[in-house]
């Protein structure tokens, strides 16, 4: 490594050694998981839940009266209700599911940079940076098949709208994920690169 | 000799080119091809036909962007790469000019393949006669590639 780039990494990581700033940054991480880790397990369980009941009793049950209330029938209502409570359940965990998802993309970043021996704190916030967009993606996702259905049910335009919201969503953020990475594999195919060129010449 | 020194030369440009941006591209088009054809994909299916389109139409462009962006860059470094087969695999009595060429149109012949088998699901959901148009294309242009393989094998045999 050269003098300036030893020096714009001991200004990176303030002065610290990359083991200790990975092991700190392992530890933050683990910590972001362990704190908010069992109120988003439970919420996820109490939505699980909702969505449950919801499917299997509530819809069915209004499903099969005939009523009419201002024009929206039972079973859009009933709907409705459970739209908004799972909205507000998501929504009320939504900053510790990003901590968590962060915090996962963190453990994950450190696990694979130990794998294939990285040794530059950038590298680190590259793999986090990347790992967090896919982790968000498929979050969304999950969250997406929660609500499809019961938005269905109030009007079947809404799922597809938000659907393709989200697709459009996803290709950006996968995008910007891969930008984050690129230069991870840049170099990585640039040393594979630089192998081929040898035996070409040979 | 010459023409060995340029054949390097140009290795060494190309090699160094594919660096950043082919990765980067190629990366994210897998990426968005992998959530668009395993998840969202699935998804729009279970709403509707129209959706399911839409979507794909939605995950189809942005792949075929970065895609064709890649392209000329893959196609430098399968050059480059039938360089170095022809140097290590060497058959019959083909001079070696003519060994990349074969080795040339051997990769594009896997390349064209792996392209059309990502393009498989796009296609198919836009509709079947479509996929079948194109996979027709692709064993055409396949069976030009093979045809120019045999061509070279059969006159370095009858010289």
């Amino acid at each position: 490594m050269s003098k300036k780039e030893e020096v714009k990494t001991e200004e990176t990581t303030g002065g610290k050694g990359i083991d200790v700033y990975g092991a700190e940054a392992y530890a933050e991480s683990a910590k972001a998981v362990r704190e908010v880790g069992a109120r988003v397990v439970l919420s996820i369980i109490a939505a699980i839940l909702i969505w449950l009941f919801g499917e299997m009793i509530f819809l069915p049950i209004a499903k099969s009266m005939a009523q009419v209330f201002y024009g929206y029938p039972v079973h859009s209502i009933i709907s409705f209700i459970i739209v908004v409570v799972l909205a507000i359940i998501i929504f009320s965990v939504f900053v510790d599911i990003r901590k968590l998802t962060s915090g996962i993309a963190g453990i994950l970043a450190f696990e694979v940079g130990k794998v294939s021996g990285e040794s530059n704190i950038e590298s680190f916030r590259h793999y986090r940076i990347a790992l967090d967009g896919i982790i968000y993606v498929i979050v969304v996702s999950l969250a997406y098949l929660l609500f499809a259905d019961y938005l269905g049910q109030i009007h079947p335009a809404i799922p597809a709208i938000l659907l393709i919201l989200i697709v459009i969503w996803s290709v950006f953020a996968l995008w910007r994920s891969t930008r984050a990475i690129a230069s991870e594999l840049g170099r990585h195919t640039s040393k594979w690169a630089e192998e081929l060129e040898k035996r070409s010449k040979k | 000799m010459n023409s060995k020194k340029e054949v390097f030369e140009e290795d060494e440009t190309a090699v160094k080119s594919i660096k950043y941006s082919t990765t980067y591209n190629l990366s994210a088009a897998v990426l968005i091809w992998l959530f668009g054809v395993l998840v969202f994909i699935p998804i729009a299916d279970t709403i509707n036909v129209q959706t399911r389109l839409f979507v794909n139409l939605i995950v189809f462009i942005p792949f075929t962007i970065l895609l064709l962006k890649a392209v000329p860059r893959v196609k430098r470094l399968l050059e480059v790469f039938a360089v170095v087969l022809a140097k290590k695999f060497k058959f019959m009595e083909v001079k070696e000019d003519e060994q990349i060429i074969v080795f040339k149109k051997f990769l594009h012949m896997m390349f064209i393949i792996v392209v059309y088998l990502f393009y498989f699901p796009f296609l198919n959901n836009f509709h079947p006669a479509i996929n079948g148009i194109v996979l027709i294309v692709a064993l055409l242009w396949n069976f030009f590639l093979l045809f120019g393989i045999l061509q070279i094998a059969l006159n370095s045999k009858m010289k």
